[in-house]
């Protein structure tokens, strides 16, 4: 009697060592997702039990504290009432997810506040396998939105980075972001649809925006030599503003898209050879691997480079960096040109993932956004700047989920928004990463590399104690 | 109707619009010589005391409820700097934790404050001068933009001589030079810039309900203005009165003209406008009215 296949994948396993590889994958993936499952559920049905009640309870009372029904809302007192708690609401809001970032900033801050520049060699390549590791394996155990959102973060990293540079590095702030990203993320459509007449490769599309939005923000450097202060806040925000402007003018209104609301780009086909890859998994890597170059590049400019030491001369005072001949003006014009070319990054990336873009996409409140993020995660460095970019990519989020307790409490969301700024501002001016070294006065000596501290000492230095070590006394 | 007409009527529309600008731009630069403070917020707090008195206006007539929000709006002001500037005057400034990031945050909270109150719908709100309208030189000109003039100009005097001949405008300026000197020689800061912020507050307020009417009441009903004040007081130079109001003038006249351009249009009107802010800021860096900063090492 012939015996009934156990099981299907017996069979296949003779047929090939990489499917079988795949299917092994596969089954680790599920494993993994079934832990996780159960690991949430503990969480929401056990912990989450009693907070859900309290929370059911409050979004009853506060529903009839601020009923909707706007007929009877004439009466006065009872709206500053309403006013008022809704006020303190928002507050409860900002109030856990200001915890939350600041358990956060801990976390990040043991881990990551010795900055890399002060590892050893060895320690430096243990951070770098990690790191690949951890990017490597993360499509096995995400979901495809989980992947997205994962990718989001890192797009949005590199535009706080290239916002950085400007505002962490050279002390000039702008609020051109938005409009870079706009020109950017246009060009590279413009390319790689091939509406301009040539049809260019994805890569090269993204390298020529660049290049593009490196010129233009050369170009814009050139009246914020002149112009300081309060002054380029203004011209930035109204170079951001004027750029959808110019998108909807009847001399672009074709090529941008506008009549018919934006235009779409087609999703990244997969390469034969992958074939047997998912076309989310691909898509994560073809957006997270260039997007890790540039912070490494990044890494390399801000804290290995000449030019890295001339952006902070210009920080800390433009006028002794001109008298010990550093070259300022050719200094502060890259500054411009780097941050847009990182901002035309952004914006190409944020095209590939979303697949849309209209002269709406990016403006004025993504420059806001961005300045926020880069104060949230704090200036200055490449933590921070990733820690601004998982801010702007998550807090929408959380903030409209429990804004959503409150009827029409969409409104407030973006209040909660502003206290979460506002906390920040008073009790975490260095930003959440930034902070905390001080706040736990923890201490990091650098071991080996003295070029390397040169450029960056830790926030709490002992230059004495540094000197001691040097050169011993008896 | 004859080109010059045309365009006499044109330049009217512009100096009644240039005077809104001008107005938005003066509460600026009240705040920007108290402390040094860049207000992005000053709209949408005009926008939360106009809406407040469109709610006190349903229970008392309009000139007690005008009163009460003034009052209201000057405490607000002084509420705001007691409690969240007060500690940001004296602290040593990274590019972050700054007075005009507060603002940049108070601006998000105020417009969803009044999003949330309000609703999304425009409403009607009456004006303090009535709708008429007087015939010059065949060109109407509404009462509104006339009291809208003399208002600004009231102010931009009130402002411009309370801080050249007065002590507490002299207080405040020696505050914007070094407030912990000023500290020192026995003025009391904080109590000083908290008038600052109620007077400032309360300007906008009166902007605020002066506009309703023409702009209709809704929160997002001065999104448009802030930037073109913004940029007027920037044009006129942030440390300067008669600077903003000129700088209002100057903006409201050329985008009305500019929009007659077959060229531009109403579309590329915020381009040419940027284009005339950037020109003007590469010929005078701090404004036409500022005056240069010795650089010091």
């Amino acid at each position: 009697m012939e015996q009934p296949e156990k099981n299907p994948t017996i069979s296949k396993r003779k047929n090939s060592l990489y499917e079988d590889f795949i299917l092994r994958l596969d089954s680790i993936q599920k494993k993994i997702t079934v832990y996780i499952d159960d690991v949430s559920t503990f969480f929401t049905e056990e912990i989450g039990l009693v907070g859900g009640h309290i929370a059911v309870r409050f979004s009853e009372l506060f529903a009839w504290l601020l009923s909707t029904d706007r007929s009877k809302i004439s009466n006065w007192p009872l709206l500053v009432v309403k006013a008022v708690i809704g006020l303190t609401f928002v507050f409860l809001i900002a109030l856990p997810l200001f915890v939350c970032l600041f358990a956060l900033g801990t976390f990040a801050t043991l881990f990551g506040m010795r900055n890399i520049a002060h590892y050893t060699k060895k320690e430096q390549f243990a951070v770098y396998a990690i790191l690949i590791v951890i990017f490597g394996m993360a499509p096995l155990f995400l979901s495809e939105y989980a992947l997205f959102r994962f990718s989001l973060v890192l797009v949005y990293a590199i535009g706080v980075l290239g916002l950085d540079f400007l505002i962490g590095q050279c002390g000039i702030v702008s609020l051109a972001s938005g409009g870079f990203l706009l020109t950017g993320g246009y060009v590279m459509t413009w390319l790689n649809t091939g509406m301009l007449g040539v049809k260019v490769p994805l890569y090269i599309s993204l390298v020529l925006a660049a290049v593009f939005n490196g010129v233009l923000g050369a170009l814009f450097g050139i009246p914020a030599l002149r112009i300081k202060d309060h002054y380029l806040v203004i011209v930035s925000i109204a170079f951001t503003l004027s750029i959808p402007a110019l998108l909807r003018s009847p001399f672009l209104i074709t090529l941008s898209g506008s009549r018919q609301g934006g235009l779409f780009i087609d999703e990244i086909s997969v390469p034969e050879f992958l074939s047997k890859l998912p076309p989310h998994i691909f898509k994560y890597f073809v957006v997270v691997i260039p997007v890790l170059f540039l912070i490494y590049i990044a890494y390399n400019i801000i804290h290995h480079s000449q030019i890295g030491r001339a952006f902070k001369s210009i920080k800390c005072d433009n006028e002794v960096t001109m008298i010990l001949g550093v070259p300022v003006v050719y200094y502060k014009l890259l500054a411009f040109a780097v941050s847009g070319v990182y901002a035309a990054f952004c914006g190409g990336f944020l095209v590939i993932l979303t697949k849309f873009i209209s002269p709406d996409s990016y403006g004025s409140s993504t420059s806001i956004d961005f300045l926020i993020a880069n104060a949230v995660g704090g200036a200055g460095g490449i933590l921070g700047s990733v820690f601004g970019g998982a801010f702007l990519a998550f807090e929408p989020d959380i903030t409209h989920y429990v804004a959503d307790l409150v009827p029409r409490g969409k409104d407030l969301a973006r209040a909660a928004y502003g206290i979460i700024l506002v906390l920040i501002i008073l009790f975490a001016p260095h930003g959440v990463i930034g902070d905390f070294a001080k706040r736990l006065k923890i201490k990091f000596r650098p071991k080996t590399r003295r070029g390397a501290f040169m450029t960056s000492p830790p926030p709490d230095f002992d230059y004495l104690e540094e000197k001691k070590q040097y050169f011993p006394t008896k | 109707m004859s080109n010059l007409t045309f365009y006499l009527s044109q330049i009217i529309d512009g100096i009644a619009y240039g005077s809104i600008y001008g107005i938005f731009a003066l509460c600026i630069v009240l705040l920007y010589r108290a402390n040094k403070i860049f207000n992005f917020a000053q709209t949408e707090l005009a926008t939360l005391c106009t809406i407040g008195m469109f709610f006190l206006m349903k229970h008392f007539s309009f000139g007690v409820s005008f009163l009460i929000t003034l009052v209201v709006s000057f405490l607000g002001g002084v509420f705001l700097h007691l409690t969240v500037m007060r500690f940001l005057t004296e602290r040593k400034e990274t590019v972050h934790a700054s007075q005009t990031m507060i603002t940049i945050a108070l601006f998000s909270i105020s417009s969803s404050v009044s999003a949330y109150i309000l609703g999304d719908e425009q409403q009607a709100f009456p004006s303090m001068f009535g709708n008429e309208s007087f015939n010059l030189w065949g060109v109407g000109i509404s009462h509104l933009s006339v009291g809208l003039l003399c208002i600004t100009i009231l102010m931009v005097s009130i402002v411009y001589f309370g801080f050249k001949y007065t002590r507490i405008g002299l207080l405040l300026e020696a505050i914007a030079q070094n407030t912990a000197a000023a500290r020192l020689r026995g003025i009391h800061a904080s109590n000083l810039l908290a008038l600052a912020w109620g007077m400032s507050v309360l300007m906008s307020a009166i902007c605020g309900i002066l506009l309703a009417p023409t702009l209709f009441l809704s929160p997002s009903m001065l999104t448009g203005v802030f930037v073109y004040a913004l940029i007027a007081v920037v044009i006129g130079g942030l440390e300067s009165p008669l600077g903003a109001f000129v700088g209002g003038i100057i903006v409201g006249v050329f985008e009305n003209l500019v929009t007659n351009i077959s060229f531009i249009g109403s579309q590329l009107k915020f381009v040419s406008i940027f284009v005339l802010l950037v020109f003007v800021l590469l010929v005078r860096p701090r404004g036409l009215w500022g005056r240069a900063e010795g650089r010091k090492v």
